[in-house]
């Protein structure tokens, strides 16, 4: 792995969950998951899906490591999830998608796309964790994926490693 | 998709003679570790990969290939049709189920699940062609 920058270590700090409508948050993906110009939907995942959060980092530190040197990275902004808002499905189900800071040793903007299904957080089957994935409806689920391909552009094309913000 | 991170993807075409491609790219993705999407992303599982192999199987019947075929960040394989400003996105998850995504962009989409028995597939690719080429 290249040397980590020092400001991208976590190093004791808080998790801070302020997010403003306007922050990026970032994901890289491999270059076989861009569909002609746009996104592909495979490459977009819910619940939980990492992502840095442009407030504290580039999005080129998520190339940082060598096997990630040819990937790109996509971005899309906070108001687009929409979140702590609660969007009804069908009229009877309440979902809300959440911003959530999680730092890590070694990369402090980390941070995940949480989903709650009437204020219970969703979560994927995990080691002896059985999950509650049965919670998310798969048309709420493919809609909101396909959503986020939507509001998202390319802020690194695949091969051409940066480290500027839009 | 390669397993091997970064390795160039070989480009695929509708001509009939690539369908034997499309099943070796399928083959293919049961090589896939946890994690090649560079995070978390499950493997596809032999479930997954069977009941993509058996809709593929009804594309090939049709002949109605598919533009893209790709692993999932949710695990499973996602199958893609695109004509127009439209595509058919159809999803086989670990668990053997699958759900597809009409969409037009910003002009709207819709979602419903994909049946696994071959008549209800052969049913679904008519109502995916009516919207692709309708």
């Amino acid at each position: 792995m290249a040397d980590v920058p020092p400001e991208m270590m976590t190093r004791g700090r808080p998790a801070v969950q302020g997010f403003t409508d306007d922050e990026f948050l970032y994901r890289r993906f491999h270059p076989d998951h861009l569909d002609g110009n746009e996104i592909a939907i495979e490459a977009v995942e819910l619940p939980d899906m990492s992502v840095n959060r442009s407030r504290f980092g580039p999005p080129g530190w998520l190339l940082l490591e060598e096997d990630y040197e040819d990937w790109g990275v996509l971005a899309f902004r906070v108001r687009d999830i929409p979140p702590k808002r609660e969007v009804w499905h069908e009229g009877v189900v309440a979902y809300a998608l959440e911003p959530r800071h999680v730092p890590l040793r070694n990369n402090y903007p980390h941070s995940e796309i949480w989903i709650l299904r009437d204020g219970i957080r969703i979560v994927r089957k995990d080691g002896a964790n059985p999950g509650n994935l049965h919670l998310l409806d798969p048309d709420f689920h493919l809609r909101w994926r396909e959503c986020i391909v939507l509001a998202s552009h390319i802020v690194i094309r695949p091969g051409e490693r940066g480290a500027s913000a839009p | 998709m390669n397993t091997e991170k970064g390795a160039p993807v070989e480009e695929l075409t509708e001509a009939a003679g690539d369908w034997p491609k499309w099943f070796a790219r399928l083959d293919g993705f049961a090589e896939l570790e946890e994690g090649w999407n560079g995070y978390s992303a499950p493997a596809p599982e032999p479930a997954s990969l069977s009941a993509a192999r058996a809709f593929l199987a009804v594309m090939r019947q049709a002949d109605y290939p598919p533009t893209r075929l790709a692993p999932s960040a949710m695990g499973g394989v996602g199958i893609t049709r695109r004509q127009g400003g439209r595509k058919v996105y159809v999803e086989f998850y670990n668990d053997g189920t699958a759900h597809a995504l009409f969409s037009s962009g910003q002009a709207g989409m819709h979602t419903r699940p994909v049946p696994g028995d071959p008549d209800g597939a052969r049913a679904f690719l008519a109502e995916m062609r009516a919207y692709l080429d309708g």
